[in-house]
């Protein structure tokens, strides 16, 4: 009963007030920060951390990880500027830079179900083979395209509106409908919270682990399209940076747990989209680049902070946290949790479960130990 | 209690320390010790004596209250009322540190050994020996030589202590626990996963350490194993201390009478063997009085019907071998103590274990299950015995956690859930369990019953036609028990076949109208039904299956 005030608002409202906080907070600082950057420009510069927010977000969804969406950027635009070049039309390079990244995915995502092979591991590999792979084709030169059709999809506009955020929009919708709308993504929460209890209830755990390494692999091809299109380039070593950082950090900063099952693709959206407005504050703020990492770094830090915290039952959780504390200091060993630090709130129930039943508690002497 | 040296200094038991304290003075008295746990009653009004230099065996079935009286001895956990003493002296034992200071001890089946540092580290800590700041390993290394060899214990102390087996692990522990200074060492079950030579070892060392005065609780179920061990024996049967005495006193038959608390030895006739399997013997299990009250009858129409399932000679991890039928419309019951392989059986039969040889018919059909998603479209479910570990699913609503299992028949075009329809039936099926919370919010802020009854729902809204039910009450209130045995009923009365697996015989009977006992991986030996299925007689019968069991080896 006591954390259900904390829970009326949806989460996603307090993360888009940290937004407008931040956004204020530049304005007055910088004072030409909207004129500077008006916001459509901001979202078109965060454009490509978005969409890779939201692959990863169905990733870290099911408790998994997926490290190897920025080189993905380099291997589907230089596949794509090797399409064209080879005479596929624009449209027909978009779908080679797509496939090219479903195909890392669906990679990550084959051998992480059907071994027990850790996803940090799996990506890792394939964020070292899609990030040579483009270097060793090219030898490390940017392959320049002129045509105007091969850069339509980065540079042309709608109205006002840039043709790279239309399909941001469209993404986004068709993502966060399958999430919240959807047998499947019932499917990827459940899987995500609870992964035996899925597979108890006739979840096929591995269909649904390759089917979101796969959604992350295909939006980080399209990513790496739309990217080529803005630099008119095949870019060997696009997403080399930070790109992978600031994806996984939007996607936790928006609320998607990294220990998967909580989180919303809304939420990924807005947060990736407080990295990009953080990214561009700091440019105009004129912070060296050298510093920005530090600051994106300590905002995943404060994000999965507060995750954690809302996770155990928002700031009532804390009360229990003091409590099992005091319980720790008295000695009192009943006050036990399952495995893990998101149980603490819980461990209220736990006792209660425990109690019930007199004549087992004592079988688990190995949580009393912990 | 001056004598009692302090946990920190290694030096090993002085030898006549006991004897100076008299004779006629307990190391350990518990006086009127009574423990509730909300409505529970785990102990009523249970007084104990430990002696110097005795080992006293203390005996009951799982829930008779042994582990709660472990706690209480050993400072874990507080009586409701009732006294304890320590060398004479009244003691308050607020924490395990304080019983540990007094000398009072426990050793636990999951023993506390790192498996990957040094024997001689885990027997030294929380204290390393220390020379200008590093760790001095001569003098580890002489310390635990010193601890093992007074224990006739031949190992080598610096090697990894994941080399032990699991009997060299337990005497270590009880030799590490005698290096301290305990003067009570109480072990539970510690022979449970030990071979009949290694037991012996164990036993060994306990009677050489009684010798300098030091005394054991041995807490196990096993009757021959404190027959040939204790000097005194008490037997613990819902929560009372229901016999004590001298070793001398109790012959195999008494004891196990009074586990299984009934003296009668009248001939039963309901007890049958199903099938006459390889070892024979269990046909003779059985002879207990009928007990007063019968068994509710909930299946007059299976008797007649081909059986939903029959299960011929399955093999799987834990189980060796497993025969059973079971008919449209009946509850069956399977008993037996924690780790028989009720829970294996049950997982093997679900698809999530693999089975090993044996045979599978399933609405006549021959059938293999190749994981849970399979057998659930064959219209099995599987209600796992630990609810929280692979029951709910916490970040989710109570709705979602309900209709988890039945996803796909919720599936509209284009793959879309269809949200109404999932309202409106997790709203009716609430409303028919009597599910109490917030339906959107997560179903982790629900009581454990009523978090229980979310997952009865689950398997409703599944559609399944034959039930797995492993330990379907545990860790519920009264209420949500009763309320729940009724949803087993109705599930029963609409045609399903259910397997009721649980280590509370009240329960089976309350529930089934057959019970096969199940003990150490072997199920279908004995069966019980009619009047013959009382509490009392599966306990016994449990009981004296292990026994023939040890007889036989």
């Amino acid at each position: 009963m006591k954390p259900q005030r904390s829970r009326r608002l949806p989460r996603e409202a307090g993360i888009l007030a940290v937004w407008v906080a931040i956004m204020i907070v530049f304005s007055s600082l910088s004072g030409h920060f909207f004129t500077e950057s008006d916001i459509l420009n901001l979202f078109l510069n965060a454009a490509v951390i978005i969409l890779l927010s939201l692959g990863e977000a169905f990733v870290l969804l099911i408790a998994e990880i997926d490290l190897s969406v920025g080189s993905v950027l380099a291997l589907s635009g230089v596949g794509m500027a090797e399409a064209f070049n080879a005479g596929f039309s624009a449209p027909g390079a978009i779908l080679v830079a797509i496939a090219l990244g479903g195909v890392v995915g669906l990679f990550n995502g084959v051998v992480v179900a059907y071994t027990r092979i850790p996803s940090f591991i799996v990506t890792f590999a394939s964020l070292g083979a899609a990030s040579s792979i483009p270097l060793v084709i090219t030898q490390a030169v940017p392959i320049y395209i002129s045509a105007p059709s091969f850069s339509f999809i980065g540079q042309e506009t709608i109205g006002p509106v840039p043709l790279p955020l239309v399909f941001v929009a469209v993404v986004f919708v068709v993502l966060a409908l399958v999430l919240a709308r959807t047998v499947f993504g019932s499917r990827v929460y459940a899987v995500g919270g609870n992964r035996e209890a899925a597979r108890l209830s006739g979840i096929r755990i591995r269909r649904v682990v390759i089917w979101c390494f796969l959604v992350s692999g295909l939006v980080a091809g399209f990513a790496g399209a739309i990217e080529a299109g803005r630099l008119s380039s095949g870019y060997p070593t696009a997403g080399s940076t930070t790109e992978l950082f600031d994806a996984i950090a939007g996607a936790v900063v928006g609320g998607v747990s990294l220990f998967g099952g909580i989180g919303t693709i809304l939420g990924a959206l807005i947060g990736a989209v407080i990295v990009g407005t953080l990214q561009q504050g700091l440019d105009v703020l004129n912070v060296s680049t050298y510093w920005q990492p530090l600051v994106v770094g300590v905002v995943i830090l404060v994000g999965v902070a507060v995750d954690s915290v809302l996770r155990s039952g928002g700031l009532a959780g804390l009360g229990d946290l003091f409590r099992s504390w005091a319980a720790l200091g008295r000695g009192d060993q009943t006050t036990t949790g399952t495995g893990g630090a998101p149980v603490l709130a819980t461990s209220g129930k736990v006792l209660d479960s425990a109690v019930g039943q007199p004549g087992t508690a004592g079988q688990e002497p190995a949580n009393v130990a912990d | 209690m001056g004598r009692v040296s302090s946990a920190k200094t290694a030096e090993p038991v002085p030898a006549a320390g006991a004897a100076g304290q008299g004779p006629r003075t307990p190391h350990v008295e518990a006086r009127s010790i009574t423990k509730r746990y909300g409505e529970m009653l785990a102990l009523d009004n249970v007084s104990l004596e430990v002696w110097p230099g005795e080992i006293l065996g203390l005996m009951g079935h799982n829930g008779a209250g042994k582990s709660t009286l472990i706690k209480i001895l050993t400072g874990a956990e507080q009586p409701t009322s009732g006294q304890l003493a320590v060398a004479g002296t009244p003691a308050q034992l607020r924490s395990v540190a304080d019983a540990r200071s007094l000398g009072v001890v426990a050793v636990y089946q999951e023993l506390r050994i790192i498996g990957t540092v040094s024997i001689a580290e885990n027997l030294s800590y929380p204290v390393l020996p220390q020379r200008f700041g590093f760790i001095d390993r001569r003098q580890l290394k002489k310390d635990a030589l010193r601890v093992l060899s007074a224990r006739g214990i031949d190992i080598d102390p610096m090697m990894p202590a994941s080399q032990l087996s699991q009997a060299e692990r337990q005497l270590v522990e009880i030799a590490a626990v005698l290096s301290s200074g305990a003067k009570v060492v109480l072990l539970d079950e510690p022979t449970s996963s030990l071979d009949i030579e290694q037991i012996e070892r164990v036993f060994h060392l306990m009677r050489s350490a009684t010798a300098e005065g030091v005394s054991f609780v041995l807490v196990t179920h096993k009757v021959h194993e404190v027959l040939d061990c204790a000097d005194r024996i008490v037997v613990l049967r819902d929560g009372r201390a229901v016999a004590g005495g001298a070793r001398s006193e109790f012959d195999h038959e008494r004891l196990v009478a009074e586990l299984a608390g009934s003296t009668g030895d009248s001939h039963q006739s309901g007890c049958s063997v199903v099938e006459p399997a390889p070892s024979a013997h269990a046909s003779e299990i059985g002879g207990t009085s009928p007990a007063p009250e019968t068994p509710a009858q909930h299946s007059s129409t299976s008797a007649t019907s081909a059986p939903a399932l029959r299960v011929a000679g399955l093999v799987a991890g834990g189980v060796r071998r497993a025969d059973l039928d079971l008919h449209f419309g009946e509850v069956v019951g399977l008993y037996g103590v924690l780790g028989a392989g009720r829970t294996a059986f049950l997982r093997a039969l679900f698809g999530v274990n693999p089975m090993r040889a044996g045979e599978v018919l399933l609405y006549g059909q021959p059938y293999s299950p190749k994981d849970p998603a399979d057998s659930l479209e064959h219209g099995l479910y599987l209600l796992s015995e630990s609810r929280k570990v692979d029951g709910i699913i916490p970040s989710l609503s109570v709705r979602n956690n309900q209709v988890v299992a039945a996803l796909r028949s919720f599936r509209r075009h284009l793959g879309a859930l269809d949200r109404g329809r999932v309202r409106t039936e997790t709203d009716r099926e609430a409303q028919r369990l009597d599910i109490r919370g917030n339906p959107d919010r997560p179903v982790g802020s629900l009581s454990g019953g009523n978090q229980q009854k979310v997952l009865f729902s689950r398997l409703h809204m599944a559609g399944a036609r034959l039930l797995l039910l492993d330990e379907p009450t545990r860790g519920v209130d009264v209420g949500a028990k009763r309320r729940i045995y009724q949803v087993i009923r109705d599930e029963a009365r609409e045609g399903k076949a259910v397997i009721v697996s649980s280590s509370e015989a009240e329960e089976i009977c309350e529930l089934c109208s057959r019970c096969y006992v199940v003990r150490k991986g072997r199920l279908g030996d004995v069966l019980l039904s009619g009047d013959a299925l009382t509490p009392d007689a599966l306990r016994l019968v449990a009981v004296r299956a292990e026994e023939e069991e040890v007889a036989l080896q």
